[in-house]
């Protein structure tokens, strides 16, 4: 019965919408996968088990017509409902108690999805290997050794754990993108300013995103047109063939070399792009170290400042990770950051001329590395070390995230844990899924 | 204001009253000037014009 939670959410709903199974069966397998496994329990700080199977239940009452209905989904636990408690995976003192349902929650509630709670992340949403001082890491589902990547570190593991259908993320930096890589699943981050971010906990307002985490692409692609509100232009450009141009990054301008099994998964998947026919054009953008500097500078000013009180009142409440990154927030010239703020547009009309006026989508790895071994960070001297070492996990993700552009990371053979990272010209997420689709069925 | 003063270990104590003891200092201070080092030839990259203009004007043409 519960192999049911193995189909994909897109397969699902349609049994749902068929009548072949009920809203509460599928709520039912959930819970029960989840309570059954600590690992797999562990991947919720909050688990609404009650709510979900009394929401389940009027489910199974109402006719099937929204694109979600009766599919078990759960979110990272930053966003608000009213009269819960959403612990950002920080020190108890920390947590706040939901005011009005957020937005993308309300669209997922209208599109029928059954929210089973809160999932695992970084401590505030900030870290890409998944660590919370409070809560520890999760166990990676494919090799529960490895460390899942974060900050949407639960998203990640309940959608590759098959514990619901899809899940929502948050991506400032490459939140969503590289978990979504270590654990082998699709994770969108879309265009920056595209969907409301309130009742979304913030870590830097500017270039903050909410994304799904899902198994397929059309299953990423129907999450977001829920959340967008696009009326399914996702999910229909990603079934039509389109004939797009690849633009593989030359490895050269990499911010950082990749290990050599990262380069040989990504030239081996370039290979097979060209093997396959589809049209591949190589493209170089020099700049993506600096990029990633910029975007330090716009993220930690800002998230500096959502936690400067918590800082200069309870800093010792807060994980000396995190807390070193906001201090250098806090600590950045005003002009810096206003200035960094400005460049932005500079070097998002030289990405447009190098890249997007040759390809429809650009290429590269979504991480240097490979996941981690969680045993890895305990041989780590100190802070300083911790923080070294987290910089090769999120090296490829930043520039991005400040030139605000949508990037979608999935597997594509390869080691356990490599994903590639497509990124596509702002608003142009129907082009970005359309080609991770056509990567996908190759794979 | 001193060099010392002017370190960001230093800002921080003085804006918003966060002392952090000498080893954390250090860190936080070489952090930020990595960041700042680093940063330099982004931020330089020519200006896109304010909102509103089109671009420089063309060099005026004297005598």
């Amino acid at each position: 019965m519960d192999e049911i939670l193995d189909l994909d959410l897109c397969a699902a709903a349609a049994r749902v919408a068929a009548g072949a199974i009920r809203p509460s069966e599928l709520t039912e397998a959930a819970l029960r996968r989840i309570e059954g496994d600590p690992e797999a329990r562990r991947c919720f700080l909050r688990l609404d088990a009650v709510q979900a199977r009394e929401r389940a239940r009027r489910l199974d009452a109402a006719t099937p017509s929204g694109a979600l209905h009766g599919l078990p989904l759960a979110n990272k636990d930053l966003f608000s409902r009213p009269g819960v408690t959403v612990t950002m995976s920080a020190h108890p003192d920390f947590h706040l108690r939901g005011g009005k349902t957020a937005p993308v929650l309300a669209a997922l509630d209208a599109a029928g999805g059954v929210d089973l709670g809160g999932l695992h992340l970084s401590e505030f949403a900030m870290g890409p290997a998944g660590w919370s001082a409070q809560y520890g890491f999760l166990a990676n589902p494919r090799d529960g050794a490895l460390v899942t990547g974060g900050s949407s570190s639960g998203s990640a593991a309940a959608v590759a754990r098959r514990l619901v259908f899809g899940a929502l993320g948050t991506d400032t930096g490459g939140s969503i993108r590289i978990p979504a890589a270590f654990c082998g699943i699709v994770g969108l981050k879309p265009t920056a300013g595209l969907l409301p971010l309130a009742g979304c906990f913030p870590v830097s307002q500017s270039l903050d995103t909410i994304g799904p985490l899902a198994r397929t692409v059309r299953d990423c692609a129907r999450l977001f047109d829920v959340i967008a509100g696009n009326g399914g232009a996702c999910e229909t450009a990603v079934e039509q063939p389109a004939r797009l141009r690849y633009g593989i990054l030359d490895p050269s301008c990499l911010p950082m070399p990749p290990e050599p099994a990262v380069a040989a998964a990504f030239a081996a998947g370039v290979a097979r792009l060209e093997a396959a026919g589809l049209p591949v054009v190589p493209v170089r953008i020099d700049t993506l170290a600096e990029l990633a500097s910029l975007c330090a500078v716009v993220f930690l000013t800002e998230a500096g400042a959502v936690h400067a009180h918590r800082l200069a009142t309870a800093r010792e409440r807060i994980g000396p990770q995190v807390a070193e990154r906001l201090l250098q927030g806090l600590a950045f010239p005003g002009s810096l950051y206003l200035l960094a703020r400005e460049a932005r547009q500079t070097h998002l009309a030289r990405l447009r001329a190098e890249v997007f006026d040759k390809a429809d989508v650009l290429l590269l790895p979504t991480a240097p590395v490979l996941p981690p071994r969680r045993e890895a960070y305990d041989a780590l001297p100190d802070t300083g070390a911790i923080l070294d070492f987290n910089a090769r996990l999120g090296a490829y993700t930043p520039a991005f995230s400040y030139l605000g552009v949508p990037a979608l990371s999935m597997p594509f053979g390869g080691p356990l844990g490599f994903g590639l990272q497509l990124v596509a010209d702002s608003g142009r997420e129907a082009v970005l899924l359309a080609a991770a689709r056509g990567i996908e069925r190759i794979a | 204001m001193s060099e010392t003063e002017s370190r960001p270990s230093a800002m921080l104590a003085e804006a918003y009253g966060i002392r952090l003891d000498p080893a954390e200092s250090e860190r936080l201070d070489r952090g930020v000037a990595r960041v700042l080092g680093k940063v330099r030839p982004g931020l330089l990259a020519a200006p896109a014009p304010p909102a509103g203009f089109a671009g420089p004007a063309p060099k005026a043409r004297h005598g």
